[in-house]
């Protein structure tokens, strides 16, 4: 099953790293580089999933997840923090700030797609239920 | 009389005399009455055998004489005779078989002399009837019926055998006497069947009118069958009957008795002529004593007499038939003594046991009345006896007749009046006592406060003077007055107060002037002189007072010279200490300048202390910040290496040539290894600061140990080495935090299978209750003794040349042990080089 993925990424070797293993799965990826980006993006193509970082420019993730979730237009859409930050309290704080899963870098390229296919199968159950 | 005994005995032992008497009495009257009893029990017996064979007979005779009357009457409805004898025969033969006692009946005809008779026989009940008939022509004829219910059956007819029945003596006998008469018993021939018949007759001649006789009727009785009949009344043990005929010759002859074969002699079938012949030795010897002495039976009231037959004694006694109609019969009853001795004997036996019985009930009663008597006088004793000399007395409750209540009541005012009494002697007593310590207290206050005044009087440091306020005599003075002024107390007591007290005499009356004015003197001082002449300073201080209503005066008198002396030095000293204050008060305000200038410098260390710890916490938060963005930083790059190796490992961007994948595989090992040094270096730095947060959990060993094994089995098998746990207790629990337990066991399980290159590594795991004991033995290049030193040391890789071959942080084992003693374990290792290692750890279970 193909799906639509916002991936927000500053760093272009990773969102490239990451796009690739995503479409070579058979996902389309959208790019955005900062949380603004993100926003608009989301609004306009509506994806089934959004990966995102949490340290970029402009707006940082926690912002841009806020923003996300408080919009009607995207209710039900998962969305999940691909970050370097691996502090104790960071998971934690992620999470408060509304993200749905917490993927820590660096990623793992043989299992990430499964990963993020777990959440495109378990959110999109839900997403069917919020249309009908 | 005396009364050492118990009442109850003595109540027992009068109901037991009166109970004894009684018997007596009851004894006497018994045996009297017992004796009575014997005889009537006798005779009671004898007159009831007489009177059932009595009836008997009267019975028989009635039969005779009725038939008579019947007879008669036939004779009378059937005149003439001759004509109607077979008439006169087939009525009588009738009323014959209805008049069962009856044996035999005869009738003959006068004037044909014709005869038919008529034979019952015993037990079968079958009756015969023989007629001897003169047929027409005047020949006789013999002819023999069977007489039924329905009439006679002729059985045969026999020619005359010539004899003629009328010629029996007893016909012949009625004839002669022209009236009823009763035979003597004589025995007959019964035929065949019966042989011979013992028998008594009645016979009656019959007359038609005009007084000719025209017949004679007899009946018979059978003896047998009265004998029969004797027997039939009872058991011969307990007493039987017989019958003696007392014939006209004065002969007696035995005609019934139960048993029949005594009545007939054995051998000639006749009555015997001599009694011997008869065995019942009773009947014997009666039928002897009645030939002796006819009279010794009363007819009219038959007395029992004691008869000894062979040991065996009877009592007997016998009735006569002796009126005109009867036939002469002694009726004679024997009984065995024993019999009657069983029935008074049981009387006797009820008369004692009656004896016993109220010998018995006499004790009963005897008991219990003593019992009811006693019984209040014992509840009565016994609270007396309670009652101890010293204790209060208490009424008594007394159940029992009236008397002993009224007794008990008596006993209680007694008590009462006892107790009123005795409460008011307490009283008073206590009264007494109580005055008694009053004064005894009183007196003993007073001696001791004569003591106390004394004792402070003649001990007071104060010398003191009593004297008379008019006169100023000495009434007593102290030891310290005497040593004061040096007199002894003699001396003292002589003198005047003004002489001895007073330098200048005069001063007294001053002293007193003032004494009337202020009502006491305080503190006057003055100049007092000693026996030896010395003057020294005094004070003196008085106190009006009365004895014995006289007005006198206490006097304390003080030496002061000393004091005065002390005054003066202290005057000095206190120009003195003036002085030196002032000296004092200007090197403290010197000190106090230094002082200040000390506390300004430490406020201001103070100050620098706060801001370099300010500046600290800054530096701490600084490396936080510094370590975060380190992590992160490093981690952002390494992703892209990670991850693209990975991607081109995978074959996902293109296919790769072996040598390229080896190297990538590199470059992938060198960036993971990047990346544990990262996370090491995170950890340490959070166990240093004290910010590793320890989550524990309830969890099984073997998870983690399996978790391990399961890491690392890629690893060995692509080394071809032996991974294996050993577990004594797979389902062992331990409380910990299992995330760190993994991270050391795969730490140094790690470390095992990277510096090991053949054999096998093996985890062991030990439980005690206490704890968990885990060893991570390998068969690798072991560790050189010198270097385990530093061992758990951070970056220290032991060997140098080991670096060069086996990768690893040099944080490992240093962080394995942080972990440990975090988790409250221990850690240490055993090696020998060249033969392998051994890591241990241990970890409490809680």
């Amino acid at each position: 099953m193909s799906a639509k993925i916002l991936l927000v990424e500053d760093n272009e070797q990773n969102r490239y790293l990451v796009a690739f293993l995503l479409q070579a799965a058979g996902h389309h990826v959208i790019h955005a580089s900062n949380g603004r980006d993100a926003l608009d993006l989301a609004v306009r193509h509506r994806p089934d999933l959004i990966l995102m970082d949490i340290q970029m420019p402009e707006m940082d993730g926690y912002e841009a997840a806020r923003r996300l979730l408080a919009n009607p237009v995207l209710t039900g859409v998962s969305i999940v923090a691909v970050t370097s930050y691996a502090m104790p309290g960071d998971r934690e704080r992620a999470f408060r700030a509304g993200f749905h899963g917490y993927i820590e870098k660096p990623i793992n390229p043989e299992t990430f797609v499964a990963e993020m296919e777990r959440f495109l199968q378990k959110r999109g159950g839900s997403c069917e239920n919020s249309k009908r | 009389m005396g009364y050492e005994r118990s009442f109850r005995s003595k109540l027992l032992e009068g109901m037991l005399l009166l109970a004894g008497g009684a018997i007596i009495v009851l004894a006497v009257a018994a045996a009297s009455f017992t004796r009575h009893l014997t005889g009537y029990f006798i005779a009671n017996r004898v007159r009831q055998n007489l009177t059932v064979v009595d009836q008997r007979i009267e019975h028989l005779a009635e039969a005779a004489v009725r038939f008579n009357g019947l007879a008669r009457l036939h004779v009378k409805l059937n005149e003439p005779l001759p004509s109607q004898f077979e008439t006169i025969m087939t009525a009588l033969s009738d009323a014959f078989e209805l008049q069962r006692e009856l044996s035999y009946l005869g009738l003959g005809s006068e004037s044909t002399g014709e005869y038919s008779m008529l034979q019952r026989t015993p037990g079968s009940g079958v009756t015969r009837n023989r007629e001897y008939v003169r047929i027409p022509g005047g020949a006789r004829q013999i002819r023999d019926y069977l007489v039924e219910a329905r009439g006679r059956q002729l059985q045969r007819t026999l020619p005359w055998d010539g004899y003629d029945p009328r010629q029996r003596p007893f016909y012949e006998a009625a004839k002669a006497a022209a009236k009823p008469l009763w035979t003597d018993s004589y025995v007959f021939w019964g035929g065949n069947e019966l042989g011979e018949v013992p028998g008594v007759s009645y016979v009656v001649p019959l007359y038609a009118t005009g007084a000719s006789l025209v017949g004679v009727l007899d009946v018979d009785f059978d003896l047998f069958d009265l004998s029969r009949f004797l027997g039939a009344i009872g058991r011969q043990s307990e007493g039987y009957c017989f019958i003696v005929e007392e014939r006209r010759d004065g002969r007696r002859v035995l005609v019934a008795h139960p048993d029949p074969s005594q009545i007939l002699d054995a051998r000639t079938r006749l009555f015997p002529t001599n009694s011997v012949i008869i065995s019942d030795a009773v009947a014997r010897e009666i039928l002897a004593m009645l030939s002796r002495s006819p009279t010794v039976v009363d007819s009219r009231s038959p007395v029992p007499q004691l008869l000894h037959v062979t040991g065996t004694a009877y009592y007997w006694a016998g009735h006569r038939f002796d009126r005109p109609g009867l036939p002469r019969w002694l009726v004679v009853t024997v009984v065995p003594r024993a019999v009657v001795m069983r029935e008074t004997q049981s009387v006797y036996r009820w008369l004692l046991g009656s004896a016993v019985g109220l010998l018995g009930l006499s004790a009963i009663l005897a008991h219990r009345l003593a019992k009811h008597v006693t019984e209040p006088l014992r509840q009565l004793q016994g609270h007396m006896s309670r009652q101890s000399a010293g204790s209060e007395p208490s009424p008594v409750t007394v159940k029992g007749p009236l008397e002993f209540r009224l007794l008990a009541e008596s006993f209680n005012r007694l008590i009462a009046g006892i107790k009123q009494h005795r409460q008011t002697l307490i009283d008073t007593n206590r009264t007494l006592q109580s005055q008694i310590e009053q004064r005894q207290s009183a007196e003993a206050a007073l001696r001791e406060s004569q003591e106390k005044f004394r004792i402070a009087f003649n001990n007071s440091p104060d010398p003191i003077a009593i004297t008379t306020l008019e006169e100023g005599r000495c009434l007593d003075v102290n030891e310290s007055l005497c040593r004061l002024l040096g007199y002894t107390r003699e001396e003292a007591l002589r003198l005047n107060a003004a002489e001895f007290l007073y330098e200048n005499p005069a001063e007294r009356a001053t002293v007193l002037d003032l004494l009337r004015r202020d009502g006491r003197v305080r503190d006057y001082e003055l100049r007092g002189r000693r026996k030896d002449g010395a003057v020294f300073e005094s004070s003196l201080s008085i106190e009006p007072v009365a004895i014995q209503g006289r007005p006198c005066l206490i006097g304390i008198m003080r030496d002061i010279t000393e004091r005065k002396q002390a005054a003066a030095e202290l005057q000095r000293h206190r120009d003195h200490l003036e002085e030196v204050v002032r000296e004092r008060t200007a090197e403290l305000s010197r000190t106090n300048l230094v002082l200040a200038t000390e506390v300004h410098e430490r406020k201001r260390i103070e100050a620098e202390l706060r801001q370099a710890n300010e500046h600290l916490k800054e530096l701490d938060k600084l490396k936080s910040e510094f370590l975060a963005t380190m992590s992160h930083e490093l981690r952002t790059p390494l992703n892209s290496i990670i991850g693209f190796s990975g991607i081109l490992r995978q074959r996902l961007a293109g296919p790769l040539t072996a040598e390229q994948d080896k190297q990538l595989g590199m470059v992938q090992n060198s960036a993971r290894h990047l990346l544990g040094l990262i996370n090491d270096l995170l950890d340490l730095s959070r166990i240093e600061s004290g910010k590793m947060e320890v989550h524990q959990t309830r969890f099984r060993v073997s998870a983690v140990t399996d978790e391990v094994l399961k890491t690392l089995e890629p690893l060995a098998r692509a080394k071809n080495l032996s991974l294996q746990v050993e577990s004594k207790d797979a389902d062992a629990e331990i409380y910990s935090d299992r995330k760190k337990l993994f991270q050391i066991l795969l730490n140094l399980a790690h470390n095992a299978v990277k510096f090991t290159d053949r054999g096998e590594v093996r985890m062991l795991v030990q439980n005690s209750p206490s704890q968990v004991r885990f060893t991570v033995r390998d068969t690798g290049i072991g560790i050189k003794p010198e270097h385990m030193a530093l061992l758990f040391e951070a970056f220290r890789q032991v060997d140098g040349s080991a670096r060069r071959i086996y990768e690893g942080t040099g944080l490992g084992l240093y962080l394995c042990k942080k972990l440990a003693s975090l988790l409250g374990g221990e850690i240490w290792a055993k090696s020998e080089v060249g033969k392998g290692s051994e890591f241990i750890f241990t970890l409490p279970c809680q």
